[in-house]
């Protein structure tokens, strides 16, 4: 009992390290810009950086579109998958997968082939459509994460009959989705919000590829010009999704015990 | 017959081969009250469904206050339901 013990704490220990090591010693070195002795200088000269603040700012009115365009799709669709197309489920499930398995550089030449300026849909021939473009794609490639959190989210309400009971109290189809569906998984919608949230502020490959000022590139092109600041960004961004999933989890406790499943 | 304000006539409902219903009619008036007694199974609940408008019939009509309901979605019939908890 004693050694099973010995080796649990052993490999907790070497899997602790695994992740604490390289962040211990990025923090330990975002400190070191003045010789001889550990300043928060480099934050500063983070913080104080203009195009931070406009990047970072960028990312996050993005982040937040993909999430409200998001919801808007994966909502109704999973309701009607559960509810009305069950046999749809594994070909829903699959399709959501898509955006893991397809490598987002070929989602975004994909993009930039079908939008472009010459096209029907010519989303990259103005920075507005670009942005509109850029919401859409990241949209896909939280897919799966939000899909799989709200579907999860359904699964412990009884969707059938607090669907019955709506209508018999005269609620319509959309009114039934945003009134009694939703605030019933918000829980499980937050958690998605904030994976994609996640997703969205540290995205580089298809902001970059379609050239708008977002997080990403920012945080490339500091990491490429210079030697304190990168360390300081990378325990920022740590910071900024340890913040979103310490919400899902604070959230969680919120989760409703009304109307759960009875079967 | 008319002058009743719910009246369901030659209700059938079918799922597949097996006929749940077969052919029910009834009516009554305003202010009464009436059960619909059964062993389980014989289809109390499917008749109940198709009146609240959950399920459609397979055949036959459902009538409030002389107005043809059988088409019209739950939620735009006058129609209260409580669920069995």
């Amino acid at each position: 009992m004693k050694s099973n013990r010995f080796w649990a704490w052993l490999v907790f220990i070497i899997g602790a390290a695994y992740f604490i090591v390289p962040l211990v010693a990025t923090f330990e070195f975002s400190l070191r810009m003045r010789r001889g002795y550990y300043s928060f200088d480099s934050y500063a000269s983070v913080f104080s950086d203009t195009r931070f603040q406009t990047t970072f700012g960028y990312s996050v009115v993005i982040g937040l579109l993909a999430i409200v365009v998001g919801i808007l799709i994966v909502v109704p669709a999973v309701y009607f998958v559960r509810l009305r197309l069950p046999r749809l489920r594994p070909f829903v499930e699959f399709l959501t997968l898509m955006p893991l398995i397809i490598p987002a550089i070929i989602l975004v030449y994909g993009y930039i082939r079908l939008y472009n300026s010459s096209s029907i849909i010519p989303f990259t021939g103005s920075a507005l459509g670009t942005d509109i473009l850029l919401t859409f794609a990241y949209v896909t490639l939280a897919l799966p994460y939000m899909y799989r959190a709200v579907d999860t989210g359904m699964r412990t309400i009884d969707v059938q009959t607090l669907t019955e009971a709506a209508q018999i109290a005269g609620a319509n189809t959309p009114q039934i989705i945003g009134r009694i569906i939703l605030p019933n998984i918000l829980v499980a919608v937050l958690s998605g919000a904030f994976l994609t949230f996640a997703i969205v502020i540290g995205e580089f490959t298809i902001a970059s590829l379609l050239n708008r000022p977002a997080f990403g590139p920012y945080l490339q092109n500091i990491g490429a010009n210079r030697a304190y600041e990168p360390a300081a960004l990378a325990i920022i961004s740590f910071i900024i999704t340890w913040g979103a999933m310490g919400m899902i989890n604070v959230l969680g406790r919120f989760a409703p015990r009304t109307s759960a499943r009875t079967d | 017959m008319a002058s009743e304000f719910l009246s369901v006539d030659n209700l059938v409902k079918t799922y597949g081969t097996t006929t749940v219903v077969k052919g029910v009619s009834f009516g009554f008036n305003k202010g009464e009250f009436i059960s619909l007694l059964g062993p389980s199974g014989c289809g109390k609940t499917t008749i109940l469904r198709m009146i609240a408008g959950f399920e459609t019939p397979t055949s036959g009509s459902i009538k409030v206050d002389g107005q043809d309901i059988t088409s019209l979605k739950p939620n735009e019939r006058q129609l209260g339901m409580v669920f069995q908890a």
